[in-house]
């Protein structure tokens, strides 16, 4: 072995174990996700996404419901322009609804869907699972719940939800939540029947902690990582889901949603392909780019990875 | 291993019994029923109300509603649609031939294509394929059906329109759906589709698969890695095999092993994408039936469709679950 390939090599082994001093566990996880290119070119996409949602009157002149028939009007021809324009960027709908404004109201509905039912099931499938996983008897019975809901289709969920509440964006987010929390639940109570077997929560019961204590405080911050990767894959699946019910027409109606505005720029995907093809590119590239910073936030909290450069 | 069985088996009657309650309870719960949600109230005689709920037997309290459809449906009577007035087992019967093609189809597709590109990315590790089909893989997922399935049409589909692409005839593909007496073949063993019939499937069956044809292929790609590791592969070669003997004979036999396990879980999977490629393709199949069925608070239907669905998902996961304790003492012991 030649020496130059000798000090190479002793560097990148003397770096990490320098690192692991100096870092603290959030700056080193932070340090390794920014590593990773696609991850933050994720996260930027998002941040700008999450913006134009909130700013979205601010940033557009139209509103998504009023449509513009007369302002897209050729007066030479007497046909309407529903393509791009200066007046509407990413051009109108069938209806004349601008669709650049539609998108961004839109984006207000994926993410308040995807964000709400993310944390809410998470909060709620980690109060189930750690009831599950601690009091056996209780929590063979609400894992059995658990597989006779997850053993129905979705649809049913969201028809009586929509039925009872209107299609409204609230009626998704409870049919969603109604059938969201089982795998969550299931995920963490393996993760506390796992715990329950160790050392240290056997120290902590032995040194009188109260069950709630050791749950909340021994328990869930351990098993609590895979949950926090899940929720950012989870807020994906959720967009994608609400948009499912957008395009089978049984979900949000009475404000612009991706996956409706996919349903009608089907009709027209050859003659007004842009109908189609922005919001179907909103919705891809925003799921995508949840799914990437789950890869990432992955890779960043593994432990197993720690202060390796 | 007796008992075990039958604790399980106990336990999927339990399940089963216990799910098609919940989605009775929910449709209870939904106000008015079906002809109430398909005419205006202005509409709607009095009379014919009540003649509809007395044919259907929703005037009867709901007690004896729910013992009916038990007797019901352990005698295998899955009653009428409220909608079409069609024999529900009947019409399930059809969305199941419609269903089972496109599932078996699905299935090669994803077998084909995510093995191969399994193998080929762990034995060609970190090149351009690998990285490519690694990135693919994770893509793929946010590509939603009806995304993937509309584009499949817009550029293969034969259609109408001012702009069509001109494709040449083996590479166009028609968009009606296959289970409508289009094409003009038949089918061979249930699944093989004869005559041209063929074209009409290869759209939904590509775009059913895709999304876990993605993961598959990342799956085959790190088992055949682990296997690729080990002891009895390097004995292989030291004993000078051929390279190709040992990544096909000995490496993928192995690396076969769970990736076949996870394969009846994705089979069961493929019915709720079946959703959304039945509806983009026009397929009446199981999934876009219940879909309409819902909407339309067509009771009977919905959970004739579900209930046997809820019926074999649950003997699948029966056999898997028998299967490993078979295989594995500690986990019937547990």
């Amino acid at each position: 072995m030649s020496a130059a390939a000798f000090a190479t090599h002793s560097d990148s082994l003397a770096d990490p174990l320098l690192d692991r001093d100096l870092e603290s566990p959030w700056r080193d996880t932070a340090r390794r996700f920014l590593r990773n290119k696609l991850a933050v070119a994720s996260l930027v996409f998002l941040v700008l996404v999450t913006l134009g949602a909130i700013f979205a009157p601010l940033l557009t002149r139209w509103d998504p419901k009023t449509s513009d028939f007369n302002g897209i009007l050729d007066p030479k021809t007497g046909v309407q322009n529903y393509g791009l324009s200066a007046r509407h960027w990413l051009g109108t709908d069938r209806i004349g609804r601008d669709i650049y404004s539609r998108l961004l109201y839109g984006a207000r509905v994926s993410l308040s869907v995807g964000w709400s039912v993310a944390i809410i099931s998470t909060i709620v499938s980690i109060i189930i699972g750690a009831i599950a996983g601690w009091y056996l008897k209780v929590g063979g019975a609400i894992m059995r719940f658990a597989d006779m809901v997850s053993s129905l289709p979705y649809i049913v969920f969201v028809v009586f939800m929509t039925e009872r509440l209107g299609k409204t964006m609230i009626a998704v987010i409870l049919a969603l939540l109604m059938f969201g929390w089982t795998g969550g639940a299931r995920l963490f109570r393996a993760g506390v029947l796992q715990a329950k077997g160790q050392d240290y929560v056997e120290a902590a019961r032995a040194s009188g902690c109260s069950t709630r204590r050791i749950l909340a405080r021994h328990i869930l911050p351990n098993a609590i990582q895979p949950m926090i990767v899940g929720i950012s894959f989870s807020i994906g699946a959720l967009i994608l889901t609400e948009a499912v019910f957008g395009f089978l027409g049984i979900g949000i109606v009475d404000k612009p949603a991706w996956g409706q505005m996919v349903a009608e720029g089907r009709d027209e995907i050859f003659e007004n392909g842009h109908m189609f093809l922005f919001p179907a590119m909103a919705l891809v590239f925003t799921v995508l780019a949840f799914a990437f910073i789950g890869e990432g936030l992955r890779d960043a909290l593994d432990p197993k990875l720690r202060g390796v450069t | 291993m007796g008992t075990y069985i039958l604790r399980r088996l106990l336990l999927t009657i339990v399940i089963v019994w216990g799910a098609l309650s919940l989605l009775f309870l929910l449709f209870q719960g939904i106000p008015g029923n079906s002809i109430e949600s398909r005419y205006n109230d202005r509409y709607l005689q009095p009379t014919i109300k009540k003649n509809f709920e007395r044919e259907y037997g929703l005037d009867k309290p709901v007690v004896v509603q729910y013992a009916k459809y038990w007797v019901r449906f352990v005698q295998g009577d899955l009653g009428r649609s409220q909608v079409d007035d069609q024999p529900v087992a009947k019409s399930l019967r059809k969305a199941a031939k419609t269903s089972s093609r496109l599932a078996f189809w699905g299935i090669m597709v994803q077998l084909t294509v995510g093995l191969s590109t399994g193998v080929i990315a762990a034995v060609k590790r970190y090149s351009w394929f690998d990285v490519l089909s690694g990135f693919l893989s994770v893509a793929i997922i946010g590509v939603p059906v009806f995304v993937s399935g509309i584009l499949f049409q817009w550029l293969f589909g034969v259609l109408p329109g001012p702009n069509h692409w001109n494709w040449p005839q083996w590479a166009r593909f028609p968009t009606q759906a296959f289970d409508k007496d289009n094409g003009d073949g038949t089918w061979f063993l249930h699944f093989f589709p004869t005559g041209h019939t063929w074209k009409y499937l290869i759209g939904p069956a590509i775009i059913i698969a895709a999304v876990q044809t993605g993961a598959f292929s990342r799956l085959t790609r790190t088992s055949m890695l682990e296997v690729l590791r080990a002891d009895y592969l390097r004995t292989a070669a030291a004993k000078g095999l051929t390279r190709r003997r040992i990544i096909f004979k000995h490496a993928f036999r192995n690396a076969l092993v769970p990736v076949i396990t996870s394969l009846g879980s994705d089979i069961i999977s493929m019915f709720g994408v079946a959703v959304l490629t039945e509806t983009v393709f026009n397929l009446n199949g199981i999934g876009s039936r219940v879909a309409k069925a819902a909407a339309a608070q067509d009771t009977p239907v919905v959970m004739g469709f579900v209930g046997p669905v809820v019926v074999v998902t649950a003997m699948v996961f029966l056999l898997i679950d028998v299967g490993y304790a078979w295989l594995d003492p500690r986990v019937r012991l547990s």
